[in-house]
């Protein structure tokens, strides 16, 4: 089989002259320490286990960064021969990697050596259309298996945006040993915070700091979990020039006003409008009779640019400097800061003051506000000063900047007066020159991301069902909707209904989808049409049972592990159902299940069955509040979600009469 | 072709254990008997020395080339032999060719893979090349048999045994999921197969064997425990029998079709399940799901009885699907299709009723 594949693949090798292998001991010393470190026995599905990590970084005093970095891994399984491969970043305008060398040793203890002729040097991400950041990589993951170490080592230098660093001491694998050594010229100084961590002290020799951790445990994947930044051990390092707080080549930060001051003379000079965004703004807003109707049109013109992202010299800070907003506008693209940065032009030339706001998107507690710095950042949104008659749940209070109405000008599926759920309760710097501080962002109330659902079900006698469903939802639950609506063709979407429907009710027929998309407004409504024949089984021509729960949540977590390590991590969501079955003639109802009524402190949950005039009329209604749940309450919420599950699966049944 | 399967290693395999380095030392077999000689070899090796046996026994025994069913219906009216990239050997026994992959090691005799069954393919002859057609694998050569043991309890744990062997295709497609993959892989994907159709399910005393044997079936064993199986209403338990096919989401969800639906090959599945009943209830309705079939293409019957002393409800199911050879259906047959899979699909959910008997219900 595979003829050609075969000898093609055969020829190729040989061709390429790889070197075969070699006796162990031509590894480096250090990689042969580490492969001769006995492993501990771990759980089978630990697939590696780190066996050193480690960054010499010795700081010049013409201000670049030498970095020396070493790697070992030891392959468990053989689905861990993906942990065989090394990559390093680099910025094409600011740094390099001087060398780059690994070594595979077998288990049989023959070397095989990866140089230059097995470095890859590849874009970051193909998907870009310009991105500056490359990756130095040696892949030996086809060479690898179970009981090989890998182990490379590598040399780069750059010149920092900031003299500042993060140093993960592991990732999901285990590690014996995490090393994050610093060396400065004479004269400076290091501080450092520990995360997720007791305080992590550096042994100082000389100028040379050196954080080091030993042993730590694999971090197993979980659902619902925190994200890795707030589960590894990490280190957050700042390092100045004597006492006095920042050095002359690169900035250093040791409080967020001083982050607000860089960050402010970034984006100021983007932000004046010219005669074009002027007009612009004028225009879109000259049916706007309120603030808040100014900001939403033209926050909803902003939103529906183009998002693409091109960054040119990152290296000397413009990935956190916004394009003008003038040439933002001419072009009808940009990126987060861009789009934040050309909203905020256009509120200025109508008179509205807005700062740019500096968060991270993908997780609200990623932000630690006892380090100042804009690593800690991946996003950029906007806060707009409104005044006393603008009361929608994203504004918050600032004691100098006053009312804030907090905005992601990026996504398109979150409203003026909505925040994306992965932005709320997140600490975000508005960068406002010297009033610029860190501030948290709103945590928008269950009812602000709501999701009702109606339906009027016909029964017939031999269990066919007639539907009609009526779902309103407003918030972050229509955001959810709108990305799925809007991500597919009708045509796409259409099937996602359909076959969300017969997951309910098998073999249903789907003769109406109707959706309702009112992004201004925040809401989202569905109305679907659907017969399902023998939905409910007649049994013995006698008992009708069927399951009154007819379609989904959509939305439900599944805890199925009993055991937990770590906290599970709640989102906000407001759900209520009622469903009105129309009972056939001629049936009466046996037994009903019994109502549930949860309540704990991350949420409820309730269902009723009440029979009047030949109907029956069936409730369900979670609150779940955003929340994290310690691992010490994990049966709690395990259970909590159990009973909610097995209630939705509790039949009804009706007898003849 | 034994003697190719058992004594030869096909080092192309991704489950030989070896590396690309390990391949790349090896020496190139330059005949048939080089590759018996060493016991190992390419799949061609392996192909050829299948048909340098055979020829020896006095058969005449040719390469065939065909198309990968997989990639592409081929049509030999477009002579390029791009299309024709795979290879196989065919044995004249008697008056007729019969065609052997004896480099696919988990292929069973007198199959082949399911990418080259039903495929035109080309003998190869100095004088007169002809085309010949490969043979489709009836449903009964793929089939999967199941069984399990279990127990109900009255709050509607189900909890017991399951024993789950596959054959011919069915067998090769498990053979390669896992033989690459190390035995906390393999019991990862059957927890996954399985907590995918029932979420709450524990399993434990995981048993997979024949994994990389070549002639036997592919098998699990397992210990399952599934909270909330059964619906316990106040006086009734709700059950449904079908352990094997609970969770299973409908094969079409679409009202709509828009290409030819096409199944890889034909198969079967038969299933016996035996449930011991909870003490105090009692099977208030035994009626099974109506048998039904699509003809020569499909049928389906479920079985269902009661032990004389009541205890242990016993089910059966046995279906197959791509008689007579119809593995592909045009757009227009969609509606009537996905028809028959919802009834299917319908038929595995059937439920019977436990009924509480009078002395326990009136215990508080």
């Amino acid at each position: 089989m595979y003829l050609r594949v075969a000898i093609l693949g055969g020829l190729l090798l040989l061709a390429s002259g790889v070197a075969l292998g070699s006796p162990a001991e031509e590894a480096p010393a250090w990689l042969q320490q580490a492969a001769a470190i006995k492993v501990p026995n771990y759980d089978k599905e630990v697939l590696a286990v780190v066996l050193r990590t480690e960054q010499n970084i010795v700081l010049n005093s013409d201000g670049k960064l030498v970095t020396n970095t070493l790697y070992a891994v030891r392959i468990l399984s053989r689905e861990g021969r993906v942990y065989a491969d090394a990559a390093e970043l680099y910025l094409t305008q600011s740094g390099k990697i001087n060398e780059m060398r690994g070594w595979l040793i077998r288990p049989n203890g023959i070397v095989k050596k990866y140089g230059k002729d097995e470095t890859a040097d590849r874009i970051q991400d193909p998907n870009d259309i310009y991105n500056e950041y490359r990756v130095k990589e040696i892949d030996a993951t086809n060479d690898a298996e179970a009981g090989a170490v890998f182990g490379y080592e590598a040399s780069s230098e750059e010149r920092p945006l900031f003299t500042q660093d993060l140093w993960d001491f592991q990732e999901r694998l285990p590690t014996l040993q995490s090393r994050y050594s610093l060396t400065l010229p004479s004269g400076w100084r290091a501080l450092s915070l520990t995360f997720n961590h007791d305080k992590i002290e550096p042994t100082v020799t000389g100028s040379t700091y050196v954080w080091e951790l030993r042993d730590l445990q694999p971090i197993k994947f979980e659902p619902s979990s925190p994200k890795m930044s707030n589960l590894a051990p990490r280190v957050a390092i700042s390092y100045f020039l004597g006492d006095s707080g920042i050095s002359a080549s690169s900035p250093g930060f040791e409080n967020w006003t001083q982050v607000s001051r860089w960050a402010t003379d970034l984006h100021d000079p983007q932000s004046i409008p010219d005669q074009n965004v002027t007009a612009k703004a004028r225009e879109l807003t000259a049916d706007s009779k309120t603030d808040l109707e100014r900001i939403r049109a033209i926050g909803h013109f902003v939103q529906n640019l183009q998002y693409i992202s091109i960054d040119i010299g990152v290296g000397r800070g413009n990935g956190y400097r916004p394009h003008p907003a003038s040439q933002v506008l001419a072009k009808s693209y940009g990126d987060c800061k861009d789009k934040a940065n050309l909203m905020r032009s256009m509120l200025r030339s109508i008179n509205i003051t807005a700062y740019p706001v500096a968060i991270y998107a993908g997780d609200p507690d990623h932000v630690r506000e006892e380090w100042a710095s804009p690593y800690q950042f991946n996003h950029c949104i906007i806060a707009i000063k409104v005044g006393d008659d603008i009361n929608v749940p994203t504004v918050i209070t600032d004691a100098k900047l006053g009312r804030l109405l907090i905005f992601d000008a990026t996504d398109d599926n979150t409203a003026v007066g909505d925040l994306p759920d992965h932005e709320q309760g997140s600490f975000a710097l508005v960068i406002a020159g010297e009033a610029g501080q860190l501030m948290r962002m709103p945590v928008l109330p269950p009812e602000d991301s709501s999701f009702d659902r109606q339906a009027d079900v016909v029964l017939a006698q031999e269990g066919t069902i007639t539907a009609t469903v009526r779902e309103r939802a407003n918030g972050q639950a229509a955001a959810d909707f709108r990305r799925i609506f809007r991500g597919l063709s009708s045509a796409q979407y259409l099937k996602v209904i359909e076959g969300w429907v017969a997951t309910g009710a098998t073999g249903a027929k789907v003769s109406r989808v109707d959706p309702k998309d009112n992004n201004l407004g925040g809401r989202f409504d569905l109305d679907v049409d659907f017969t399902a024949t023998n939905y409910g089984q007649l049994m013995q021509n006698r008992l009708l049972v069927f399951k009154p729960a007819i379609v989904s949540r959509r939305n439900s977590l599944e805890l199925t592990e009993q055991t937990r390590a770590q906290p599970v991590v709640l989102d906000a969501r407001n759900f209520s159902e009622t469903v009105r079955f129309k009972l056939p003639d001629g049936f009466e109802v046996d037994e009903l299940p019994d109502p549930l009524k949860l309540d704990t402190s991350f949420g409820s949950y309730k269902t009723s069955y009440v029979v009047k005039d030949g109907q029956l009329i069936f409730t369900r209604n979670l609150t779940q509040l955003a929340a994290k749940i310690p691992v010490a309450q994990y049966q709690s919420v395990r259970s909590f979600f159990e009973k909610i599950r097995a209630a939705e699966q509790a039949p009804v049944v009706l007898v003849r009469k | 072709m034994e003697i190719c399967r058992a004594k030869i290693k096909n080092i192309n395999d991704d489950a030989s254990g070896l590396t690309a380095d390990d391949r790349a030392k090896l020496k190139e077999n330059k005949s048939p008997a080089d590759t018996l000689k060493r016991g190992m070899g390419t799949g061609t090796d392996i192909d050829m020395l299948f048909a340098a046996l055979a020829i020896a026994a006095g058969f005449d025994a040719r390469v065939v080339r065909l198309s990968d069913r997989s990639d592409t219906f081929f049509d030999k009216q477009f002579p390029d032999d791009y299309f024709i990239q795979t290879y196989d050997i065919a044995v004249k026994v008697g008056d007729q060719w019969r065609f052997y992959d004896p480099a696919s090691t988990y292929v069973p005799l007198g199959m082949l893979r399911w990418q080259e069954e039903a495929q035109q393919a080309l003998l190869s002859d100095p004088k007169q090349p002809i085309w010949l057609e490969t043979p489709l694998s009836p449903p009964d050569k793929s089939k999967v048999k199941r069984s399990a043991k279990l127990k109900l309890s009255d709050d509607g744990t189900l909890e017991g045994d399951a024993h789950i062997e596959y054959y011919g295709h069915l067998s090769v497609f498990h053979k390669e999921w896992n033989d690459e993959d190390s035995p906390a892989q393999r019991e990862e994907t059957l927890r996954d197969i399985v907590k995918k159709q029932m979420s709450t399910a524990d399993i434990s005393d995981i048993k997979i064997e024949n994994i990389t044997d070549p002639l036997k079936p592919f098998v699990y064993n397992y210990h399952i425990r599934v909270p909330g199986y059964a619906q316990r209403t106040g006086k009734r338990v709700f059950l449904q029998p079908e352990f094997f096919q609970h969770g299973v989401e409908p094969l079409f969800s679409g009202s709509e079709r828009t290409y030819p639906v096409y199944f890889d090959y034909p198969w079967s599945e038969e299933d016996a399940v035996t449930i011991d009943l909870p003490a105090g209830f009692s099977l208030d309705n035994a009626d099974a799901p109506a048998p039904f079939g699509a003809g020569p293409i499909s049928e389906y019957n479920g079985a269902m009885g009661i032990t004389s002393d009541g205890t242990e409800l016993v089910y059966k199911r046995k279906f197959f699907f791509g008689g007579g050879s119809s593995i592909v259906f045009p757009v227009e047959s969609y509606s009537k299709l996905k028809g028959y899979f919802d009834s299917v699909h319908k038929a595995d959910n059937h439920t019977v009723t436990l009924k509480q008997s009078a002395a326990t219900a009136a215990t508080p």
